[in-house]
């Protein structure tokens, strides 16, 4: 096994992982689904509730339940840390570096992160109008959904890297094929290329399995000390890496991109040495990739900006079989944001995590020592990088 | 502060097919450009006609009164110049 060199301090790991079934109309309150996904992570690590000292969650619009709802609802005892923080996508590996250096600094003994939402029967963010001073340069010409300002930067990338259409359906239908075997997808029927290419824009380049499908459900992933997590149920996720990262001039609100020098390239460009650096890993080293994909070019963009491809090689990589599961880096096996369901990457970072454990079950990469995970599609997000024990 | 001519390139865009901007009334379908102004800076406006449309054509700025306000368009330079 390779070296890792973590953080100050004890390490974390990631223990176990919840979720609710995804579904159009939950019927439940979001408080319900977010008390479900935590409590079912803590007993999948084969944790009590009662050891819970730690909650962490974001939320975009006031979609979702705060830290200390939940608490109330699961009755736990005293919290030592909380996060509430007002984003979407980009959150989920930060709020898990966040819980995994509290754990580290002993502040706080086991953080559970989650992410729930009725994000289809209830406000659903494709269409969601944010709050800021930047809206008002968008919404009244009809610059107002988030997959047109994620399609302004997949335009200009795709020209810029001599990629296209067929770039983009490849990386739709590799995420179709992991999502047939996964029960709790919510697009499993498989996909051919022929059919995606037929498919009439939505917002061009986008087609409609270009897009990540909206879903009501919550998931949750339960950090601790890897010393702890050696006594419980699974084998640990050691939490090697993460990363945040902003970029210079990252808009006045998550919609905002006009200040942004340079389209083809996001936040992962940005956090990559870093990220990298810090686990004391290379690309190379890399077994299985999850990466943020609300629309398929951001797998794309992700793959290049990670340095786990050359500039404009992602779309060939994809197309190659390379993400297959049964290619050299299997990438987003659970299907994704595009089939598995919208969960805002909360489920991209539990699929890493029991990818690294050997819980993919029919979906399991043949060698996964080593994760790299990333949350955010456009000028600010996170990256972690998760590794088997040694 | 920039004076500008409101002359510039299409930096990228979007041809929106189906109607997913809340409260947009106009008609499908539409492109928004991100456009680069000849002297540096970035604008977002609409492209009339929407189509075709490509990475690096030029474009001219155009003005269109609204009730309220008075927006920003741009068309391409061959049919506005």
């Amino acid at each position: 096994m390779r070296d890792v060199v973590a953080a100050p301090g004890r390490v974390a790991a990631v223990a176990g992982v919840g979720f609710t079934p995804f579904s159009r109309a939950s019927g439940q309150s979001v408080l319900a689904l977010a008390a479900e996904a935590v409590a079912g992570a803590v007993a999948d690590a084969g944790l009590r509730l009662d050891q819970v000292d730690g909650l962490h969650s974001f939320m975009v619009s006031d979609d979702s339940v705060p830290c200390v709802a939940v608490s109330s609802a699961l009755g736990l005892g005293q919290l030592r840390t909380v996060l509430d923080v007002q984003l979407g996508g980009q959150a989920p590996c930060h709020l898990v570096w966040q819980a995994a250096q509290s754990v580290a600094r002993g502040d706080a003994e086991v953080v559970v992160v989650y992410r729930a939402l009725n994000g289809r029967s209830g406000a659903r963010v494709g269409s969601m109008q944010f709050a800021g001073m930047g809206g008002q340069y968008r919404y009244p010409i009809g610059y107002g959904a988030y997959l047109m300002y994620v399609g302004m930067w997949a335009q200009r990338f795709l020209h810029e890297t001599g990629q296209g259409p067929e770039d983009l359906g490849a990386v739709a239908v590799n995420q179709r094929r992991y999502a047939a075997d996964n029960e709790r997808a919510a697009r499993r029927q498989p996909l051919e290329l022929e059919a995606y290419l037929a498919e009439p824009y939505v917002v061009e380049p986008y087609r409609r399995s270009d897009c990540t499908v909206e879903v009501d459900g919550a998931c949750a992933v339960v950090v601790t000390s890897l010393e702890r997590a050696r006594d419980l149920v699974h084998p640990p996720a050691v939490v090697a890496s993460g990363c945040y990262r902003a970029g210079p001039r990252p808009g006045l609100d998550i919609g905002d991109h006009l200040l942004w020098e340079d389209y083809t390239r996001n936040y992962t460009t940005w956090l990559r040495d870093e990220l990298f650096g810090r686990a004391g890993i290379g690309q190379g080293d890399v077994d299985v990739a999850e990466i943020y994909d609300c629309f398929t070019s951001t797998v794309l963009m992700g793959l290049e900006g990670l340095g786990l491809c050359a500039r404009g090689e992602s779309g060939a990589f994809v197309r190659s079989g390379a993400t297959a599961l049964d290619g050299r880096l299997p990438t987003n096996t659970a299907g994704g944001l595009l089939a598995e369901g919208y969960l805002h990457g909360m489920n991209t970072v539990a699929e890493a995590v029991l990818q690294v454990q050997g819980r993919g079950r029919v979906r399991q990469a043949p060698r996964h020592e080593v994760a790299v995970v990333t949350s955010g599609a456009l000028m600010d997000g996170s990256a972690m990088i998760l590794t088997a024990d040694r | 502060m920039v004076e500008s001519t409101g002359r510039g390139v299409v930096y990228s865009f979007v041809t929106a097919h189906v109607a997913v901007s809340p409260g947009y009334a106009g008609a499908l379908p539409y492109s928004v450009a991100t456009v680069e102004l000849a002297e540096g800076p970035r604008l977002l406006g609409r492209v009339e006609p929407p189509a075709p449309l490509a990475i690096g054509d030029p474009v001219v700025p155009r003005f269109l009164d609204h009730p309220t306000w008075t927006e920003l368009y741009f068309v391409p330079q061959a049919e506005g110049a």
